[in-house]
């Protein structure tokens, strides 16, 4: 198991710059997901780790030791590729030994070794079979058994669930999470889908356009981005944006004046999940808007509001809708909500604005509409 | 509802309508031939054109008095073999994964300059042969020998298989060139990624990804160009023209000469239907091995 330092490290493919400096540490036995929409530079970060590309600038160094110069084969690295890059001529036995080819290893060890990879990932049964004869999934476990064969000391997953179904994709989520915390190998999972970073990785690395856009846990990354990007990329249904003028301790959104908890000047945006939206009377809140759409999402129903300062998403609990099209109801949400972002989209850390019930405020006579 | 003037009676389609173009084209240029041939074969057609009597006479002398025709079979089978295993094989696998693997730029500028003598006539490239072979201070080969005080050699004369074999293979390596390079290009990247981080060398993605990749279409390339080489003789009649004597003389062109040297028409359409069996039956082997009817099935979805 290795401990992984990049630093300052960078990519450029002729002119085109890939990836900015990058510095990043992922400890030992960690399960590090890295997140972020396609053409980023995840793969290309990846292949940098499995020393398939060749670094521009910069350190990248396993367990303190720099492996700039270090081939790939001699790197330790276990990949699964996104197309899971199966050679299409070798039975998935073959397929599994493959790696232990190139080391020297008496025959029963290395069917041994291939036998206990193939159990690992529940495919003893197919290994006779040809990957053209296999679904994407079985594939997908094949390429994992031939990447944990040679007991790597590296974990890298390109994408390995984007090419599976749904169902298939939930399970496979669990069981991978489940092998890696059992084999305690270091893994970097690279994917687009903020689902499966957040639910498998001890930690996410966010990035956009070449650049680390934000790393922090799963929670972190959903409750205090760092900028609009990260705030906009996790969560689903999207955060809600409102822009706002801020002058003193007010923020002018729409034909609506709310409290700043702190003075600041210039455009902002305010941020807010849809799930943080609690819906109320009219008069309990400072913001109101009128229902434009209702979508019952069978848990959940879905509300898009329309107000002075523009359309929301609001998402709340209940199988059915409690407030009709066109109904006017009132927007609040707990304290230290919505977020603040400043003119270049980064979050002012200390500043909210105040969309408190207006009950909390004023004595508490009025009771939320129900 | 739908007006039922406009709902047309299904009718049957009518494939001998659209096929008849390509079946005449068929008879014309190709069963008509064969069967003139085959009749010609049985017959005495000598110089003047004439049919005296019907005769198996021909094919008599093919298997028992023709006294050139195991020197020719020699021949064929040195010239065809060297050639395609040397050059319309070996070379264009060679050319393929060179030209690959240099940048692409550079891979494409040495594919054309390979295909040039493929676009250039016949006769050109032939004379351009004459010359390089030529025994006087003139020629190319001896102009690179006699400074470095080597004898001159009469390629023509002493080495004419060699010769052919040279002309032809830089001709016909371009063929496989092309077909594989096409096939390296379709090889996944992600399959020799994988290879090196499964711990491959250069020359192990070499071997365990690029050749199984290659194996296929360079079966059909072999079995395509040892047909080709079997039946064309243009490169040879122009440098050699099958000489000295027969020395340089293949089947296929053994039949021209027969037929439009010696005058033997009867006896060259005779050897002519020979050639045909062996290409009817390399044909047949090709379908078989390139697996023709895989090619021509409904493909199987790739995920990407
Ligand atoms: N071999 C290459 N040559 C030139 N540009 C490349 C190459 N590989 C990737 N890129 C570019 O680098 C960017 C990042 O690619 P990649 O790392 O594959 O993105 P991601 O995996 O996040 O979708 C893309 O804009 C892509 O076009
Ligand atoms: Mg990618």
């Amino acid at each position: 198991m290795a401990r992984i330092t990049l630093e300052n490290v960078s990519k450029s493919w002729g002119e085109t710059q890939v990836l900015q400096p990058m510095n990043l540490e992922i400890a030992e036995g960690e399960f590090v997901a890295l997140l972020g929409p396609s053409g980023c530079g995840k793969s290309t970060t990846l292949f940098l780790l499995a020393g398939l590309y060749a670094p521009t600038g910069g350190t990248i160094a396993f367990d303190g030791h720099s492996v700039n110069r270090i081939d790939t084969r001699d790197r330790n690295v276990g990949i699964v590729f996104q197309s899971y890059a199966l050679y299409p001529n070798l039975t998935v036995r073959q397929n599994i030994a493959f790696p232990l080819r190139f080391k020297s290893m008496p025959r029963d060890e290395a069917a041994r070794r291939v036998t206990e990879a193939a159990n690992l990932v529940q495919i003893g049964a197919l290994l006779d079979r040809r990957p053209a004869q296999l679904s994407g999934g079985q594939q997908q476990r094949v390429a994992l058994a031939r990447a944990l064969v040679k007991e790597p000391n590296v974990l890298l997953l390109d994408e390995p669930l984007s090419n599976l179904d749904a169902t298939l994709r939930t399970a496979m989520r669990a069981e991978l999470k489940s092998l890696q915390k059992r084999l305690g190998i270091t893994t970097l999972i690279v994917t687009h889908d903020q689902i499966e970073a957040t639910t498998m990785a001890d930690r996410v690395i966010c990035m956009n356009a070449g650049a680390i856009a934000q790393i922090g846990s799963p929670a972190d990354l959903y409750r205090r981005p760092n900028d609009l990007f990260v705030a906009g990329f996790i969560g689903s249904p999207p955060m809600n944006r409102l822009t706002a003028t801020a002058s003193d301790r007010r923020a002018q959104i729409g034909t609506t004046t709310l409290a700043l908890s702190a003075g600041h000047d210039g455009d902002i945006t305010l941020g807010i999940r849809p799930e943080d939206i609690a819906l109320v009377a009219p008069e309990a809140a400072r913001l109101v808007g009128e229902v434009a759409v209702i979508e019952p999402m069978g848990r959940e129903v879905f509300y898009t509001l329309s107000t002075s300062a523009g359309a929301l998403n609001v998402l709340e609990h209940g199988e059915t809708a409690r407030h009709a099209l066109g109904d006017r109801v009132g927007l609040t949400c707990k304290p230290g909500l919505p977020l603040v972002f400043d003119e270049q989209g980064r979050r002012i850390a200390d500043l909210s604005v105040d969309l408190s019930p207006v009950a909390l405020v004023s004595a508490g006579q009025l009771e939320p509409q129900s | 509802m739908i007006p039922t003037a406009q709902l047309r009676p299904h009718r049957p389609a009518q494939p001998m309508f659209y096929l008849a173009p390509a079946l005449i084209l068929l008879a014309v240029f190709f069963v008509a031939p064969i069967l003139v041939n085959a009749v010609i074969a049985f017959t005495d057609m000598g110089p003047n054109l004439r049919v005296g009597t019907l005769t198996v006479e021909n094919f008599l002398r093919i298997v028992q008095r023709d006294a050139r025709l195991p020197l020719v079979l020699m021949t064929t089978l040195i010239y065809v073999a060297a050639t395609l295993l040397l050059f319309n094989v070996g070379l264009g696998a060679l050319l393929a994964i060179a030209s690959t693997a240099i940048p692409d730029r550079l891979g494409n500028l040495f594919r054309g300059l390979w295909l040039l003598p493929r676009m250039s006539p016949a006769v050109l490239y032939g004379i351009l042969w004459i010359w390089i072979a030529d025994p006087s201070p003139s020629g190319l080969l001896t102009m690179v020998t006699a400074p470095l005080g080597l004898p001159s050699v009469n390629l023509r004369n002493d080495f004419p298989l060699l010769l052919i074999v040279l002309a032809n293979g830089v001709v016909g390596a371009s063929f496989a060139m092309v077909i594989l390079t096409a096939s390296i290009r379709a090889i996944p990247q992600h399959l020799s990624h994988a290879a090196r981080a499964d711990g491959a060398s250069e020359w192990g993605v070499l071997r365990h990804v690029v050749a199984p990749a290659l194996s296929a279409p360079i079966r059909v390339v072999t079995l395509y160009q040892a047909l080709s080489l079997l039946t064309t003789y243009e490169y040879i009649l122009l440098i050699t023209g099958g000489g000295p004597v027969y020395d340089s003389t293949p089947y296929a062109l053994y039949i021209y000469r027969r037929a439009f040297e010696s005058g033997a028409y009867g006896y060259g359409a005779a050897l002519a239907l020979g050639l045909m069996a062996i290409g009817v039956a390399l044909t047949l082997l090709q379908w078989r091995v390139s697996r023709m009817h895989a090619t021509f099935a409904a493909p199987k979805i790739e995920i990407l």
